[in-house]
This record gives C-alpha cells, structure tokens and sequence, in this order.
C-alpha cells in the first residue's frame, strides 16, 4: 500500500503491507529513532506524536492512516540541536543504555506542551506507559521537571 | 505482502453493509486487533472517517460515540466530574499512550477480563447504540449476554445517566503497568448519609461479569457507622479459574476483601 503521512514537519510518501504496525513502517523507512522493544504496547519504546497525543506506533496500523501528523524524537530535536527536553535528559543524568530515552522524551513532550507545569505525580502518570532497564526512573523523573524549569524560564 | 483488503467506508450504512461480511471486521483502537492472528480476517474497516467521536451532556444524560478514546473521556469529566465511576476507572486504565488510542466501542465490544471500563458501565446501567441490520439501543449487559449481538452489530455509541453518586474501582495488579486480574466497581446512590443504592460489579472472575446482589442488597439503607469490613467481605460469593502465576483462592480471598474497602472507600469519596 502507499500513503503521505507528514512526519516531522514533511510530507513523506510510505510504501508498506497492509497488516504493517507503524512503528515498522517507520524504521522502514529509516527512522531508527523509533524503537522496537516489546511490539505489545507495554514498554513505549516504539513511542511518536501521532496529531499531537503520544501512542505506541507497534499498536497502530498504518493502514488506518492518511495525511496523519507524526512526530519522532529526532523531529524534537537532534544531537546538534537538542530540544530543552533532550538537553536536561542529558544534564540529570537520565540516559544510561539510552534505548528507552526516544519515547520517554515523546512522553515527556506530550506531557509539557498540555500540562508546562506538572507535578512529580503526573509525570510519573504520564510516564506510565515507558518502561526504562536502566535508570531506576528517578533521574528521568528530575529531568522531566528540570526542563519544565527550563521552559517556563524562557517563556 | 499479506493479502488483507481495508475499506474505508464514508457513511455509517456503507460500514453496517459491509460488515454483514463475517470476514470483515470494524478496527476501532486496533490496539487488540493487531496483535491477532490474521488467519479469520478477510478485510478491515476502519471507523476512523464515520465521525463517532461526539460527546454530549444534553439534560440527564452523557453520551459517547464509540470512537471516543479512554483519554478524551478523562479529558470532558475532568476535573468537574473527577468523583465520577468512569473517571476513577479509566484514570489507571492501561497507560497513558494505550488510554490516547483505546476506543470505547473496542474496548465494549472486546470486553477482556482485565477490563476496566465493563464495570462502570455495567454500574451506571449504560446502553450501547448499535447500528445494524436496524439501529437498536440496548442494555450493555445485555449486549454482553448475547454472542450474536456481540459478533454482528457495530458499536456507535454509549450513553447513561448523569446522576449524583459516590464511586470507587479497584483494579488487582502487581505493578502499574500490568492488566488487572479483577476490577471492582462501586457505585453507590446516597440519600444524605445513607445509602440508597448501592451497585457493585466484579470483573474477571469465572463468572466473567459479576453482579454482587447480596452485597448491594444488604448495603440499602445502612450508612458508614454500621458497616463492618469482615461481614461486608463474608457477602461476597465469587470463584476464579486457574490461571498461570495465580492461585484461584487467592484470588477469591483478595476479591472479597477488596470489595468490602471498596465499598468503604466509596463512602468517604467525595
Ligand atoms: C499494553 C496494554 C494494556 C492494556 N491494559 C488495559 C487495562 O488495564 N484496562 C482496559 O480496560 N484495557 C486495557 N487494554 C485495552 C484492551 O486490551 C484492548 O486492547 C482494547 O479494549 C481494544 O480497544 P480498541 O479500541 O483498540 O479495539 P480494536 O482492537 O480496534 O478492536 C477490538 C475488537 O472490537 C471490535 N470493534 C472495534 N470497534 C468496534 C465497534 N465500534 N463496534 C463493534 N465492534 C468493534 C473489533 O472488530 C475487535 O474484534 C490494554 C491494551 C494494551 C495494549
Ligand atoms: S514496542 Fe511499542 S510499546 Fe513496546
Ligand atoms: S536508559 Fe537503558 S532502558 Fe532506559
């Protein structure tokens, strides 16, 4: 099948099989920074915006698509041009293996452009749906609430 | 490549004529549907472009379209509504992505055992509108008895009473994350201190759907000062299958206590 879906601000044609998840469409086609880890919805690896909310792409058909916004990690920022998320994952010490870091900053931006100001409860709740082998969560916590600091500050 | 045909239909009547197919079948979420076995599947119709997405409070009663995910009905009852049976229920449903993309009429129509939106519905005595061979409203716990009303009617909407209740949901997991074993829901009608009503349904057990009648009828009436935890628990008639990683009495003994602190917990929700 062949749709445009406009990922990361471009309009992109993708070529794919009709029962293909999202997620393998996408690293089909070259974005790796969307990751496959449990492909069940559990550990949100495999995270994008899709319209602006966070989904699992291992969950969603691409099929059931069409003109849809999709934004990964690597549309928020990029090594040499960090977004203010990405920055203070780096700065708290958030990233160790670095596999779970791509949808917990998806997680952690749907998060802050509907709630700037969040409490440690809610980014735990928005945080729920990814699962990190490394950290012990709570630096990814702080740094979530770090660059809600450091987004208010520049507002 | 694998051979599956999708239809993307524009009108409800178009999508009822096509799923008269058995092969066909509507993808709501698809957060169940893609990690099925392609096997029995001829074709999908996406429900995607029929705009069942409405929600409404007109008079006395709320309604959803079936296309309403988990999130956008936390989102309309927030924070008015924050006492309200489904948004106690739906706040811990799954996680936050899966609650961005579960549907109503999926998650209705599929109704697991780790449900956490049967039991408010069964609660609030809510209908589904169906649209089929003629459009019908029923009772869902109606819809849930009946395999053919489950296997051919597509879901469009969900509707039920605003009424003033104190509620409270337990979901038995291990961690956040897991699928719950059981839910309890507790929907109780108060007249001042007293309760009026009390509604309480178990999900997962062996008996799938569970009413609690003995535990609702001995509730009528009777206010917090003269409940007590045990003899609340002792009202509970409930047994569960084996299933790996639980023990059956186990989980009969946690159902029984968990619904008697439900029930409390519900009385001094506000
Ligand atoms: C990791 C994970 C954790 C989960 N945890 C929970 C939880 O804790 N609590 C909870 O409540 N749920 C939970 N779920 C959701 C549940 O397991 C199902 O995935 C969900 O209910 C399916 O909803 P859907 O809208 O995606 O339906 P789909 O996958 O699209 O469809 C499911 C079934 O319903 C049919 N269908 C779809 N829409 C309609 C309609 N409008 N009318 C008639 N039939 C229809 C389909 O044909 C299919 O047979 C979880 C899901 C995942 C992936
Ligand atoms: S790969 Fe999608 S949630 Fe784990
Ligand atoms: S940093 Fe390794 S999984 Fe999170």
């Amino acid at each position: 099948m062949k749709r445009t879906l406009n990922i990361n601000r471009k309009d992109i044609e993708l070529r794919f099989d009709p029962a293909e998840s999202l997620l393998h469409t996408l690293r089909n086609h070259g974005y790796t920074e969307v990751k496959s880890g449990c492909e069940e919805g559990e550990c949100g690896a495999c995270l994008v915006l899709l319209n602006g909310k966070a989904v699992n792409s291992c969950l969603i058909f691409t099929s059931s698509l069409n003109g849809d916004r999709i934004l990964t990690a690597a549309g928020i920022g990029t090594l040499h041009e960090p977004h203010v998320i990405q920055q203070a994952f780096v700065d708290c010490g958030a990233v160790q293996c670095g596999f779970c870091t791509p949808g917990m900053v998806i997680a952690s931006y749907a998060l802050l452009q509907e709630n700037p100001e969040p409490t440690e409860a809610e980014v735990r709740r928005a945080l729920s749906g990814n699962l990190c082998r490394c950290t012990g969560y709570v630096k990814i916590v702080e740094a979530v609430l770090c660059a809600a600091e450091r987004l208010k500050s520049e507002r | 490549m694998t051979k599956i045909h999708w239809h993307y239909p524009n009108s409800l009547d178009e999508a009822v004529l096509l799923l008269r197919d058995p092969r066909i079948r509507a993808v709501g979420g698809g957060t169940d549907l893609i990690k099925r076995p392609l096997s029995t599947v001829g074709a999908f119709l996406s429900l995607w472009g029929l705009n069942l997405n409405a929600i409404d409070l007109r008079g006395d009663t709320w309604s959803f379209g079936s296309m309403c995910t988990y999130a956008d009905v936390l989102k309309v009852l927030e924070p008015e509504h924050s006492g309200h049976v489904l948004y106690r229920s739906l706040l811990h449903a799954a996680n936050t992505p899966c609650r961005n993309r579960i549907t109503l009429g999926g998650s209705a129509a599929f109704a697991p055992r780790w449900s956490d939106l049967a039991g408010p519905l069964l609660a609030l005595e809510a209908d589904v509108h169906l649209g089929g061979d003629k459009e019908e409203t029923v009772p869902y716990a109606r819809y849930l008895q009946h395999s053919e009303l489950r296997k051919k009617a597509l879901i469009t909407g969900i509707s039920f009473l605003n009424f003033a209740h104190r509620a409270a949901h337990y979901r038995e997991v291990r961690t956040h994350n897991d699928m719950p074993q059981f839910t309890i829901t507790v929907l109780l009608k108060m007249q001042n201190s007293d309760i009026r009503e009390a509604r309480i349904i178990l999900v997962g057990s062996e008996a799938r759907f569970l009413r609690l009648e003995k535990l609702e009828s001995h509730l009528r009436g009777k206010r917090r000062a003269q409940l007590d935890a045990d003899a609340l628990a002792a009202l509970v008639e409930v047994t569960f299958k084996s299933r790996p990683g639980f023990d059956p009495d186990y989980l009969a003994h946690k159902a029984k206590t968990e619904s008697a602190r439900c029930v409390i917990s519900a009385l001094e929700s506000r």
